[in-house]
């Protein structure tokens, strides 16, 4: 039993990293421009498209897609910033956030309809596997392994560059203090941009993940948008870090709670586990408690 | 007064031809032609499996009007074929609105269920409610029949009875002892497991599991871990294509490997997902080209002039059936009127392609069923998912290859 236990741990952990890298995109667009971005899944879902295209199309392997999806969805990202966002970013807090939704409820519709559309509404996968490892008693799917592997890489990277670039410390400030940034002179129409950018590059990188996993609908999107947005609650609002254990954290409970009391209660493990959390810290693992 | 007496005369008659026209059940199409509707889901979930299929309904339509349509004999001669068809988007609510639209708007003659049990469910209210006879292909969970529904009729026999033909096998063969299922928490799933279950310890196989998960599982770690426990000889996975071909997939990546591994619904979408990985699954289809019951020359023929591909597509034949048994049923009840097709239809007795239709009403595992009917399942096995080979496996007249079993593990195949 135990091994068994350590097994779903270890999967947890694995499949959580996966959570983790979709729901930083919508952590980041979220502390920087303040915009709830409910398209978030339908973005995951266009990435996992295109590396379906590319694999079924041209038989590029699903891991070099990844190569193409996140310069093809970073241009992307720039492109829904300046002419649906930016138009509204000018409104009141309170304002934005509902705009913002709306605003985004509206693409996530467009997307889903336009992507059933033009490739069909059945469910598609990549039929791509590779042979596990066997360590210990304890199996690691390869390609677990591997997302795993690029996830970590990739969070350094954008850990680096929000530590030691202008636009990451400009990231970081308007976080922190929208106004201050602003007295600075930071140029938040533009630093938001850029954060979108990445924000959606990270969420089609994660559908590229999610592909070969899973299988992916045009309808995928609000219900993962919703799963993500739990896990920014409980990592805390705009908290990398937070997002990573967060998204570990729910991994973690979903195969415990699947294992102890069967498949209908993985979905729902996350908003019981969110609920708990917010009960006894209501600004999230890693947020800050407010003043 | 002979002028009062006229005009009395003339009163009475209007109000009696009026009371006529308003209790003298309609003929929708006033004779002029059949007029059919359906719902069919070309998106959403079910797309996989029966997207396309516009193309067989009017590859039917197209056939049957070449033909000068169909005869009805109250109208003294062929009648062209129309079918409304409308998609439903996979979605249950969508389905009772167009089959709603169909009846009071559309005004069709009859109707032709939508595909999947969960659909059929809803949608068969509609049917029942406004007396409009519906004949069913691909929907048989019991929960459907035992409503006690007048006018729906089904081709297919009762879900309780799916897995029956498969276990038949696996029982004369001797060599399985124990059997896992994982169920889809869906209608049409729920059936066959509830009829798999006690078949299959009837049949002296041990049911070491039976979890259940939801439609939109994507992860099923857990429940490979406990089967890893258990380790089965069989796996049996009631489902929809996304959901088994994701399990499959996990179970490879986890190193599950039971003796054999049986999906219920295998399509385009379930060995395109897995490739070579679908490779000694077993599972159910409801034709095979060597079949030589009534109509396999039309079939084909529609078949042809879709340009779809029947091996990606092997739910064509259940539409089919429905159009064997409208053109049946017209032909028997010489008319288009609704409670003479409906009496007609219950006493339905033809041979489909894919063998013998006849609706009864009866009761299995407690259940009673009114007008299921009584095709089978076929089981069969992906030898070679690359090059479409395929083991037809009962009943034996049709096999053409032998049952693989066990499984070759993961870790040895290339």
């Amino acid at each position: 039993m135990a091994a068994y236990l350590t097994q779903l741990v270890v999967l947890g952990i694995l499949v959580g990293g996966l959570y983790a890298l979709a729901a930083f995109g919508l952590s980041v667009i979220f502390g920087v421009s303040r915009v709830l971005n409910v398209a978030h899944g339908d973005l995951l879902l266009l990435g996992a498209l295109l590396s379906y295209g590319l694999f079924f199309g041209i038989g590029m392997n699903p891991f070099v897609t990844m190569l193409v999806v996140i310069p093809v969805f970073l241009v992307f990202g720039f492109a829904i910033e300046r002419s649906l966002v930016r138009p509204i970013s000018n409104r009141s807090p309170h304002e934005l956030l509902i705009s913002s939704v709306l605003l985004t409820l509206g693409v996530s519709m467009v997307i889903s309809d336009i992507s059933a559309w033009a490739t069909g509404a059945a469910d598609k996968g990549i039929a791509y596997s590779l042979p596990s490892m066997q360590i210990g008693g304890l199996i690691f799917p390869s390609i677990r392994l591997i997302i795993m592997g690029v996830i970590i890489v990739f969070t350094l990277a954008l850990s680096f560059y929000l530590k030691n670039s202008y636009v990451g410390r400009a990231m970081r400030a308007i976080t922190q203090d929208r106004e201050g940034a602003m007295i600075v002179g930071v140029n938040i129409p533009r630093v938001s941009m850029i954060t979108f950018g990445i924000g959606t590059a990270t969420a089609a990188l994660a559908g590229s993940f999610y592909i070969m996993l899973f299988t992916t609908n045009p309808y995928l999107g609000i219900p993962l948008t919703v799963k993500y947005l739990a896990i920014i609650v409980l990592g805390g609002l705009g908290s990398l870090p937070g997002a990573l254990v967060g998204g570990i954290a729910l991994g973690v409970a979903e195969q415990l709670a699947g294992f102890y009391y069967g498949g209908r209660w993985q979905e729902p493990v996350a908003f019981i586990l969110l609920i708990l959390i917010l009960l006894i810290r209501p600004q999230g693992l890693f947020g800050r408690a407010a003043a | 007064m002979r002028i009062r007496t006229l005009s009395s005369l003339i009163i009475g008659a209007m109000l009696l031809a009026t009371a006529v026209a308003l209790t003298t059940p309609q003929i929708a199409s006033a004779q002029s032609e059949i007029h059919l509707g359906a719902t069919l889901a070309e998106s959403g979930p079910f797309a996989s499996a029966v997207g396309p299929f516009r193309k067989f309904y009017n590859a039917w339509v197209d056939d049957v009007n070449k033909q000068g349509g169909i005869y009805v004999k109250s109208a003294g001669k062929k009648l062209p074929l129309r079918f409304t068809l409308y998609d439903d988007k996979s979605d249950q609510k969508t389905s009772v609105k167009f089959y709603e639209k169909l009846v009071t708007d559309d005004k069709v003659d009859f109707l032709i269920g939508p595909f999947s049990s969960p659909l059929t469910f809803a949608a068969s209210t509609v049917a029942e409610k406004h007396k409009v006879p519906m004949i069913l292909g691909c929907a048989n969970d019991p929960a459907i029949f035992t409503r006690g529904y007048d006018y729906i009729f089904a081709t297919l026999e009762t879900a309780l009875k799916w897995a029956e033909p498969y276990l038949d096998m696996v029982k004369e063969e001797g060599k399985a002892k124990t059997i896992a299922f994982l169920t889809m928490d869906i209608l049409n799933s729920r059936g066959i497991t509830a009829g798999a279950i006690p078949a299959a310890e009837e049949r002296g196989l041990k049911v070491v599991a039976n979890e259940i998960a939801p439609p939109n599982a994507t992860d099923f770690s857990p429940i490979i871990a406990k089967f890893k426990a258990l380790n089965p000889d069989i796996v049996w996975v009631s489902s929809f294509d996304a959901f088994s071909s994701t399990f499959i997939k996990q179970a490879k990546e986890l190193d599950l490997t039971p003796r054999e591994f049986h999906v219920t619904h295998p399509t385009a979408g379930f060995f395109k997902s897995l490739g070579n990985d679908a490779n000694y699954v077993t599972g159910d289809v409801i034709w095979h080209e060597t079949m030589t019951f009534n109509g396999q020359d039309y079939f084909k023929r529609l078949v042809k002039a879709t340009g779809l591909d029947y091996f990606a597509y092997p739910w064509m034949p259940c539409f089919m059936w429905t159009f064997q048994m409208a053109e049946w049923a017209i032909d028997k009840a010489g008319s288009l009127d609704r409670e003479t097709l409906k009496k007609v239809l219950e006493r339905a007795e033809f041979e489909s392609i894919s063998g013998p239709v006849k609706v009864r009403t009866y009761e299995y595992r407690g259940q009673k069923m009114k007008n299921i009917a009584s095709i089978p399942m076929f089981p069969m096995q992906f030898v070679n998912v690359d090059q479409r080979q395929v083991h037809m496996l009962m009943p034996k007249q049709y096999r053409n290859g032998p049952h693989i079993y066990p499984t070759p593990p993961w870790r040895e195949r290339k």
